[in-house]
């Protein structure tokens, strides 16, 4: 297995910690960097369960859930965002029990079509039940990131969009870790044998589902963590925000354009191509812009169909 | 319960197995000595692929039971077998495409959870099949890239490294020429003075003419007659079921 050479992404991240330091004004690239990082993350979520060879179209509802979750604790018990945020984000994994166990036997086109039919059970649940999760109204006024104190210097994490965008960066760069142990460990070629051939892995004692849930679990608490961080960055949930089909397929996209399976690969395709929508399509195009966005998805697919990541310096082989 | 001495790899017992309203195998017996080469032969439809996948449980059996050194593994499932140390090859090469020639060859000395070597361990295992089934030197060549009877090669390799104690091999010759044969038998000829048990499948007769210690020939789903190869390569019950019976010896036999 051959992997990028640590010069470039060392770079990359150089890059994306310094800039702000740099233009410490650019308040709206902040803003839509600091949600490039949290969908990157969502999107590193998706690559995990994709490094099995499943294609989800349901990891919204992971999201949803972990934000949910952390609204209701929020809202209810009045506890702060630093202890719902990792709370919040079980319910994504309890959500992934049941996924894992009733699709089970599901693979390809049929797993995707599943996973976007159980989408709709947590948010029609959520948009039903009114007098607990207010139904489609949803929650307003949730408590923001609170404010931090890092090295004896006060960071507001909530209002101070420089602060936010570091936070979010650093809980990609986890994610992206998350990935790198995942992807080089003897666990990550096993999530690969599981890829590339079913019956060849059973034949090597391989328990397929097991590792395929394991790999579930981890992406779903990955997944609910990034949309309980978007509800109290927000400082409001809703059903049509939160459990949005678009939530689902922006990993897909990212992941598909810069590259599943290499560990940059989704965090390329999110740096990409949502500050390309935001700072540079929608302002160009107001009208248009989501069709130069597909235009642009669709070219990369046919010339790059391995994603931008495969273009990457190589390392040696490993043997 | 036991059902036999710890000497015996393999007994199948009673085996049936309808496909609809067809009988796949009638009451199918043999066991399997350990150390010992068995191969089956049988022509198209004999019931040879279906008799070995309910031995490594890829297929249920109708009726019977099967038994590994002892223990009952009827319902086992090939990820359990294969942990047990029952490894199989098949017809249509089981390999992992997109990994080369190695990486494969890695897969079955690193992964199974019986083993668990150090990642050193397995990459000198992984040196030591793929030489020994002649590959090293298209080790970074993806597998998907290799010829067939390559792909088998690498597949066999692979599961040599899972270190089975019991080794079926589904026509793994198919394809491979006469030299390649004769290299493949000494090569299973070693494997099986080091221990390691074999049942074969060939549709053709060559390899297992070279390395087989005994034969079975399956016909419509039936073991029609056993022995040393040499016995059975000319045995009229097996020269009919290849090539049928004689159109005046048929009128003469009805007559």
């Amino acid at each position: 297995m051959r992997f990028p050479k640590p010069l470039p992404a060392a770079a990359g991240v150089l890059l994306l910690v310094l800039w702000p330091l740099i233009f410490p004004d650019a308040a709206h690239i902040q803003q839509v960097l600091g949600i490039t990082c949290l969908y990157a993350t969502l999107a590193l979520a998706w690559n995990l369960y994709a490094l099995t060879g499943a294609i989800s179209l349901g990891h919204a509802a992971f999201f949803g859930l972990g934000a949910y979750a952390s609204a209701l604790l929020n809202h209810y018990y009045h506890w702060s965002p630093l202890l719902t945020i990792p709370l919040g984000a079980l319910a994504a994994v309890v959500f992934a029990v049941f996924w894992a166990m009733g699709f089970r036997r599901l693979r390809g086109v049929y797993l995707g079509l599943a996973s976007l039919a159980a989408l709709e059970i947590p948010k029609t649940i959520v948009d039903n039940w009114d007098r607990f999760t207010y139904g489609s109204m949803g929650i307003m006024g949730l408590d923001r990131l609170p404010s931090a104190t890092l090295g004896g210097l006060q960071v507001d994490l909530g209002m101070d969009l420089q602060a936010q965008y570091y936070l979010l960066l650093g809980i990609m760069l986890l994610a992206v870790l998350l990935n790198l142990k995942s992807i080089r460990s003897r666990w990550g070629w096993t999530l690969r044998a599981i890829r590339e051939n079913e019956t060849a892995a059973a034949a090597l004692g391989i328990a397929s589902n097991r590792e395929r849930a394991k790999a579930l679990l981890l992406s779903s608490y990955l997944a609910g963590l990034a949309g309980a961080l978007y509800a109290h960055i927000l400082g409001l949930v809703e059903p049509g925000l939160v459990f949005n089909l678009h939530l689902s397929v922006l990993p897909l996209v990212f992941c598909i354009f810069g590259g599943s399976t290499k560990v940059w690969g989704p965090v390329l395709g999110a740096f990409i191509l949502y500050p390309l929508e935001q700072l540079c399509l929608l302002p160009l195009f107001p009208m248009g812009h989501s069709a130069v966005y597909g235009l642009v998805i669709i070219l990369t697919i046919f010339f790059f169909p391995q994603g931008i990541a495969a273009w990457l310096p190589r390392a040696p082989k490993s043997a | 319960m036991a059902a036999q001495g710890p000497q015996v790899c393999l007994e199948v017992r009673q085996i049936k197995k309808y496909f609809g309203d067809q009988t796949v195998l009638r009451d199918v017996s043999f066991s399997l000595p350990a150390g010992e080469i068995l191969g089956l032969i049988g022509p198209n439809g004999a019931g040879k692929s279906t008799l070995f996948n309910i031995i490594s449980g890829w297929q249920k059996a109708d009726a019977g039971s099967v038994f590994f050194f002892g223990q009952e593994i009827t319902s086992w499932t090939p990820k359990d077998l294969s942990r047990a140390g029952l490894a199989r090859t098949f017809q249509v090469p089981q390999i992992f495409p997109e990994m080369s020639a190695w990486e494969n060859v890695l897969m079955g000395a690193w992964l199974p959870p019986q083993s668990r070597p150090s990642f050193s361990k397995a990459q000198e295992e992984a040196d030591h099949w793929l030489s020994l089934v002649g590959l090293l030197e298209l080790r970074h060549t993806p597998a998907r890239d290799l010829p067939l009877a390559q792909q088998r090669l690498v597949e066999l390799a692979q599961v040599l490294a899972t270190r089975p104690r019991l080794l079926l091999l589904d026509e793994i010759a198919a394809g491979f020429s006469l030299g390649a044969v004769k290299r493949l038998a000494a090569g299973l000829a070693k494997l099986r003075d080091q221990g390691l048990t074999l049942l074969l499948t060939d549709h053709l007769f060559n390899l297992l003419e070279e390395v087989a210690d005994r034969v079975l020939a399956l016909d419509r789903g039936e073991i029609i007659v056993q022995g040393p190869p040499a016995a059975l390569i000319h045995h009229p019950d097996v020269v009919s079921a290849y090539l049928g019976t004689r159109c005046g010896a048929a009128d003469n036999g009805e007559a």
